[in-house]
């Protein structure tokens, strides 16, 4: 119990959006998670983060000015494809999205408005547990 | 010869022949009246006369017997009563013999009044004696009577009134006779002539009976049996054999008659002719009639379908711009009502831990006194502890940034709602309202903000205009399909750097214009006159319905009675002018009407 604390307590969550308030709003609705968060409000940041910070998930807002979340993502998952990549969708852009889930570029979806008792901090921390079950299955593999 | 005249013509003949037989009968009957009238009145005058006459000279002797003998027997007798017999008589025999000169002829006045000269002297002469008698000297008297003179005198009297009392008896014989003759003759007369006249009158009668049947006849028949020829004949086409033949025998009225109707049938075969291939003709009008009207009632089909089909493309065009809106609007609004009710959980957890931290002082407070310094000590530690924990400093700082950014949040909210209220304040085309163009265009983007965003800056140069009477809604979907195509184009280019969508108004004497350009693609210039068609579209397939720009066509220049636009610097993006009327009158009006609104209803939703 101890030691898996530990490890989500190692664990880091970037969110990206345009959106100053939406940020705020994450890192005060987040503060009591184990895990650790950075926030940013570009794509551009994001990427330079990633080069200097050790992340293990992204959640991104899909519209932002010079790059969108889609275009985002696919850079992450060409770049850093270990890191469990989700979207901040608003209304009428699941169907657009879906594909991109479909083909496994996108862990989850989070609906915009959320309930962060309802499903936020659930789906972090599923893709948390995800990364972590990931991340074991290629140690064992790496051992054998 | 006309039936009048031939009637007329008939009649003058009965009329002559009953005026010549009433003549000729009139001339009968003056031929009885003559001798009536004349002849026999003559012969029993000239009779009466004569015994009248010949009664007086009866009368004359009877009267001169009695007075002469009176006188004397009065000279004789001296008795008065012959004086008075006398007297009687005298005036009475001076009357008849004064009459009978009167009434005789010629010849019986020249004897009368030589009889009533004689009678005179004799009167004298014994009036002498009477007055002799009365003297008393009878003598005397008889002396005078008993002269020869007296007796000469009354003997010639006697012989005269005798002679012609007896030559008027033959006389009063051959008058009797002759008129019984007279009488006799014009009786006879007027018989036979009442005999001829009655037979004539009879054989006239009948033959003007005669005549006058046969002309009945005649005329009749020749006005029968042409008639009835006619009859016949319009029987004959009636059972409808136009074809019979009518002969006109004669020239009076049933001949006109007959001559009209045989015009009129030429005119009726002509006409049945011209009807049998009218009929005909009809008859394959009413063929291709047929058909077209199959053709019609297709195309009628036809077009009704497209109607339909177009209106249910426009309806999903405009569901498509509500569904372009709503989708716009719902995403607009989900960051501030995300963020909102993100800061309002977590609102409700920094309320909690407050409260715990707040219990844990109060707490503190109440074992000041009762507990001693170490057991505080650890208290105070457990606090801070807590504190720590509970990210409270954190907290306190954060809550004013909540607050401002949830403010901000409800803030960007409410201006949705109310522009999107003011992007579709009053779709009504029936009912134009007042509607100021840049109050539209910042509804209109603030729908459309979230597509253009993070494709384009807009840029907008507004100046002051003129409200004008319109469809707000219609107006502002035009607004949004500009918008969001200028953005799309854009978007399409797959650029690096942001694009460029200007909005300028200004207002001319008579218009407000809008222009929307852009720096995306320039359309193609053959494509160009074909945006405002329907269905035509460069959007992939399944991306747009082909419609918009042509309802934005419709919205502006037929329901608005604006222009709409297009120009195509090749290059330089596109640009689409919207310029709309200013109807100063109405709109003025309408804005009173407004105002009263105002007035009348000052609590508005």
């Amino acid at each position: 119990m101890f030691r898996k604390k530990k490890i989500i307590e190692m664990r880091t969550v970037l969110f990206v959006d345009d959106d100053e308030a939406i940020l705020h709003s994450l890192e005060r609705g987040l503060l009591d998670e184990p895990y650790n968060r950075l926030f940013t409000e570009s794509c551009q940041e994001a990427l330079e983060i990633l080069k200097r910070e050790e992340v293990h998930v992204i959640v991104t807002d899909m519209r932002m000015p010079e790059m969108s979340g889609l275009e985002f993502i696919k850079i992450v998952k060409k770049e850093y494809p270990h890191i469990i990549r989700m979207v901040l969708s608003g209304y009428g852009e699941e169907a657009a999205l879906q594909n991109a889930v479909e083909q496994g570029e996108i862990f989850k979806l989070i609906p915009k408005p959320w309930k962060l008792e309802g499903n936020f901090e659930k789906l972090i921390r599923q893709a948390v547990e995800h990364y972590n079950l990931q991340n074991e299955r290629e140690t064992v593999r790496q051992k054998n | 010869m006309r039936i009048s005249q031939r009637l007329i013509l008939g009649f003058l003949a009965i009329a002559m022949w009953v005026a010549v037989v009433g003549h000729i009968s009139l001339y009968q009957l003056n031929q009885i009246s003559d001798p009536l009238s004349n002849d026999i009145p003559e012969s029993v005058k000239s009779i009466n006369k004569t015994a009248y006459l010949d009664g007086l000279s009866q009368s004359i002797r009877y009267y001169h017997e009695v007075s002469t003998q009176s006188a004397r027997n009065y000279a004789f007798t001296q008795d008065k009563r012959w004086k008075q017999h006398y007297k009687d008589i005298e005036p009475e025999l001076d009357r008849v013999i004064k009459d009978a000169s009167e009434k005789g002829g010629e010849k019986d006045r020249g004897f009368f009044s030589t009889i009533y000269k004689v009678n005179h002297t004799l009167m004298e002469m014994e009036n002498k004696s009477i007055e002799l008698v009365d003297k008393g000297q009878p003598e005397e008297a008889i002396k005078i009577l008993e002269s020869s003179k007296y007796w000469d005198q009354k003997k010639n009297f006697e012989q005269d009134i005798g002679d012609y009392v007896s030559r008027r008896g033959i006389k009063y014989d051959e008058a009797l006779s002759s008129s019984t003759r007279a009488v006799n003759l014009a009786t006879k007369q007027a018989q036979d002539l009442i005999k001829t006249s009655t037979r004539l009158i009879l054989i006239f009668g009948v033959v003007a009976i005669i005549l006058a049947i046969g002309a009945g006849l005649l005329i009749s028949r020749s006005i029968y049996v042409p008639l009835f020829e006619l009859k016949a004949a319009a029987d004959e086409i009636g059972k409808g054999k136009i074809d019979t033949q009518i002969e006109i025998t004669s020239n009076d009225e049933v001949g006109q008659l007959a001559s009209s109707f045989k015009k009129m049938l030429n005119d009726l075969q002509k006409t049945t002719t011209s009807i049998d291939n009218l009929n005909l003709e009809i008859t394959e009008r009413k063929k291709a009639e047929e058909s077209v009207r199959h053709a019609y009632e297709d195309l009628e089909k036809a077009n009704q379908e497209m109607k339909e089909m177009q209106s249910q493309l426009v309806q999903s065009e405009k569901l498509s711009s509500i569904g372009q809106l709503a989708a716009g609007v719902a995403h607009e609004m989900n960051t501030p009502v995300g963020f909102v009710a993100s800061n309002f959980e977590t609102l409700e957890k920094y309320m909690i831990k407050i409260e715990k931290l707040f219990q844990m002082y109060s707490e503190l407070i109440d074992k000041i006194e009762t507990s001693d310094k170490a057991v505080l000590l650890d208290k105070v530690d457990a606090i801070s502890k807590s504190r720590n924990e509970m990210k409270i400093d954190f907290i306190l700082k954060d809550l004013s940034v909540l607050f401002n950014d949830s403010r901000e949040g409800i803030d960007r909210v409410t201006s949705i709602v109310q522009n999107l209220r003011d992007f579709s304040r009053k779709d009504d085309p029936e009912n134009f309202d007042i509607y100021n163009i840049n109050d539209g265009i910042r509804a209109t983007l603030v729908v459309v903000q979230n597509e253009i965003k993070y494709d384009a800056d807009v840029e907008m140069e507004l100046s002051e205009v003129p409200q004008i009477l319109c469809s707000t809604g219609q107006i502002n979907q035009v607004l949004l399909n500009i918008l969001m195509n200028a953005a799309q184009a854009i978007k399409s280019q797959e650029r690096d750097d942001k694009g460029k969508i200007t909005i300028r108004t200004y207002a001319t004497d008579d218009e407000v214009v809008c222009e929307i350009s852009d720096d995306g693609p320039s359309i193609e210039p053959d494509k160009l006159a074909k945006i405002f068609d329907p269905f035509f579209t460069t959007k992939p397939v399944g991306k747009g319905t082909g419609l918009g720009l042509s309802i934005s066509y419709d919205i502006i220049v037929n329901k608005h009675k604006g222009a709409l636009l297009v120009d195509n610097s090749v290059g330089k993006g596109t640009k689409f002018t919207i310029k709309l009327p200013i109807n100063k009158k109405e709109t003025e009006k309408e804005r009173m009407v407004e105002n009263n609104e105002n007035k009348n209803c000052i609590i508005r939703g």
